[in-house]
């Protein structure tokens, strides 16, 4: 039956654009498979930041904006800004909580919007959102 | 806890077949869904099926393979980006890019 939205993570959206990397045929079937059953994804505009950022330093700046305007436009992707009220609760309710980890601010708005949104899953391979208590996307 | 802030929406309203709402409400006593989720879903997924402009997942395919098959790029970008963004001195993370 249909699948439930997920969150979004840099990883998942480099993994797409990399045909070297290691999970890049993997998201390339999870991607699918997430659109062929109806899902969509939600995602703060600290990944796509941190997407553009990768392009720049990996790619040109004519990919780096082809890609995020495509991106940012796509319907399959709910992009959520981030206000003083989110960055706060990200930075009490996970990096101040899981001070041992080197989480990123994007990492810990991403938990703090799965948490609110009870987003089960991440499409992402980073470990530190295991380490927060949510489930990759398989 | 402020509340997440809430995309747009719009209403629309539909008028259905006998037929077509008792299918409806099968399938939404089947999967616990509502039926506003249901027509949602059901909207994207053959918006996908039919690839009309604006369908989701249009990005796809200027997104992937978009970084091309370079050698700098390494082939952990995708589990170890943080690090490769925000570096420790100290880290063993290849950033002059070849793996």
């Amino acid at each position: 039956m249909s699948t439930p939205p997920a969150a979004i993570d840099t990883g998942a959206l480099l993994a797409l654009a990399s045909p070297r990397d290691q999970f890049h045929a993997r998201a390339v079937a999870t991607a699918r498979a997430h659109l062929a059953n109806g899902g969509y994804w939600v995602g703060s505009v600290l990944v796509l930041a941190e997407l553009h950022g990768h392009l720049l330093r990996w790619s040109n700046p004519r990919v780096a904006h082809r890609v995020l305007d495509a991106v940012r436009r796509d319907s399959a992707y709910q992009w959520r800004a981030v206000d003083d009220a989110l960055m706060e609760a990200a930075t009490t309710n996970w990096l101040l909580r899981f001070s041992d980890q080197r989480f990123s601010l994007s990492d810990a708005v991403t938990c703090e919007l799965m948490s609110r949104e009870q987003l089960p899953q991440v499409f992402g391979f980073d470990q530190d959102f295991v380490i927060a208590g949510f489930a990759l996307q398989e | 806890m402020p509340k997440p802030a809430r995309a747009v929406r719009e209403p629309v309203q539909v008028y259905l077949e006998s037929a077509d709402k008792a299918l409806l409400d099968r399938l939404a006593e089947r999967t616990s869904l509502s039926r506003a989720e249901l027509l949602r879903r059901g909207l994207r997924r053959l918006a996908a099926e039919l690839e009309v402009d604006g369908a989701p997942g249009r990005s796809l395919h200027t997104l992937i393979g978009a970084l091309g098959d370079g050698a700098d790029i390494p082939n952990d970008l995708s589990l170890r980006h943080d690090e490769y963004l925000y570096p420790r001195l100290d880290a063993d993370v290849n950033t002059t890019g070849s793996d």
